[in-house]
């Protein structure tokens, strides 16, 4: 199913089917001044696009900012040699003290095809998903533990009242004490679920907070905060490896089960007629898929270890 | 608040973008967004804005055009004073550049999404000619292409880019 986005970028290029223009036209009347902006900058003569190096650049302005202040303290010496080396001393303790105070920032990627450990400077856990990414400082402040993140990432806390931690997604910040939760953030989405203790949820764009406890799960958008339950068993499955259903459509067991089997299993037939009630605890993907193809009587086509099911 | 190591971070890309689109000159641009930087160094009003890219795309664009007026090289360009932190939108900013705000908006999207889409809309290639120079499915393309839609909106209103401001401007200046 095509989200309205997809739809759109279709329909700025003239390509969609009259169906389509219909949802087109309900976007439109929904958020005019969006559509109409995003329909400009579509428009919009192209100019070329490319990276810069942000973290050389720090260094070059970093070095001519200080320098800066160096140059008025040489005014100052002509004035009163006394009072120059107090300053040189003052500015040296204070550029001794922004060192410390502007911690090196580490950036954690993980570009591997399976899950990856890190342990923050406080003891705390995070464990990345594929494509997760997080970045926190090299040692935390006195009084915050500040990481930002995106993709999935799953967290277990040190517990340290005195000092919140802080995670800073796209839509929302999350603060905790200490606890074990499950954060996913994507460009459209942020979406929080807890696994021990309670967490505060607070949205960037309405404001709102929540305070989730086990169980529970908050949605962020980029214009709203929803609160429900968690009725996903599978929420951690992507950590732990371990998925369980409950008379669920052999369709939606495959959606579970592909990401973290690396979209090497599918199913291609539009018979969803059969449910499926079993766990798989960290099961190599051939079982997996010898169990639903004997529960639901479906066939097996194996190319390069890659299966499809039929 | 937020300090100004995070700010620059965040920015710097999209900013040399930005200025790249007006003077269309890589190192100029760098040099220039790099000045802005220097010169709001310990300005304390710059961190407690919500969302400093408005007032850091006006200040990079007052030294663009203080260039492209004085026609200096980099080495000799001045200091100039810049704006006030006050207004803080990038409506408008969009009177007539808004290939600058294109630049600077498309620099903030995820790499292989922006690849994608500069090939569509700068290329001019179809879904199905990306996808096999990508060595990617149609599928993908279509995703990345709404994935692109939806990070700028996001963009759009996290900036405040007001649509209602470009038709106000597109019709002072072009009324018919």
């Amino acid at each position: 199913m095509e989200n309205i986005y997809q739809i759109l970028a279709k329909y700025f290029q003239g390509k969609t089917s009259p169906e389509e223009n219909i949802l087109v036209d309900e976007f439109k009347n929904k958020h005019l001044k969006e559509y109409n902006s995003l329909e400009q900058l579509w428009n919009a003569k192209l100019a070329e696009v490319k990276d810069f190096d942000h973290e050389q650049a720090w260094r070059i302005i970093q070095k001519k900012a200080i320098g800066k202040k160096t140059k008025t303290i040489s005014l100052y010496r002509r004035i009163a040699s006394v009072a120059a080396v107090l300053l040189i001393l003052a500015s040296a303790s204070i550029y001794l003290f922004s060192d410390i105070n502007e911690p090196e920032m580490i950036t954690v990627m993980n570009n591997s095809e399976s899950t990856m450990h890190i342990e923050l400077p406080d003891k705390s856990i995070a464990i990345l998903n594929k494509d997760a990414s997080i970045q926190y400082p090299e040692k935390f402040e006195n009084k915050l533990r500040n990481v930002s993140m995106a993709g999935e990432v799953f967290y277990d806390v040190e517990k340290d009242n005195s000092r919140p931690f802080i995670i800073k997604t796209l839509h929302a910040d999350v603060k905790v004490l200490g606890t074990s939760f499950n954060i996913d953030s994507n460009s459209e989405e942020t979406s929080v679920s807890v696994t021990t203790g309670t967490v505060q949820v607070n949205s960037l764009s309405t404001d709102e907070s929540v305070t989730l406890t086990p169980g529970e799960k908050a949605l962020i958008t980029a214009s709203s905060l929803i609160e429900s339950k968690e009725n996903d068993d599978n929420y951690i499955s992507w950590k732990t490896g371990v998925f369980t259903f409950e008379e669920e459509s052999v369709s939606d067991v495959i959606a579970s089960l592909s990401e973290y089997y690396n979209n090497k299993i599918s199913l291609s037939t539009t018979n969803d007629n059969c449910s499926i009630s079993t766990t798989f605890d960290n099961m190599e993907l051939k079982y997996v898929v010898e169990i639903i193809s004997v529960t639901c009587n479906l066939k097996i086509r194996e190319t390069n270890n890659v299966y499809e099911l039929y | 608040m937020s300090d100004l190591k995070e700010i620059f971070e965040k920015n710097y890309s999209p900013l040399c973008n930005y200025a790249n689109a007006i003077i269309k000159d890589y190192n100029l641009s760098e040099d220039v967004v790099q000045r802005v930087f220097i010169q709001l160094w310990e300005n304390k009003k710059l961190l407690n804005l919500d969302n400093p890219a408005p007032y850091l795309m006006k200040c990079v664009k007052f030294k663009c055009l203080d260039h492209l007026r004085s026609k200096k090289s980099h080495i000799e360009m001045s200091e100039s004073e810049l704006p006030d932190v006050e207004s803080n939108s990038i409506s408008e900013l969009l009177e007539d550049d808004i290939e600058a705000v294109f630049a600077f908006l498309t620099a903030q999207l995820p790499p292989k999404t922006r690849k994608v889409f500069l090939m569509s809309r700068k290329s001019g290639m179809t879904y199905a000619e990306i996808a096999n120079e990508l060595d990617v499915s149609v599928k993908t393309v279509e995703n990345q292409m709404g994935n692109a839609l939806q990070k700028l909106r996001i963009l759009l209103v996290k900036h405040h880019y007001l649509p209602s401001s470009i038709v106000f401007f597109s019709k002072i200046f072009n009324p018919n």
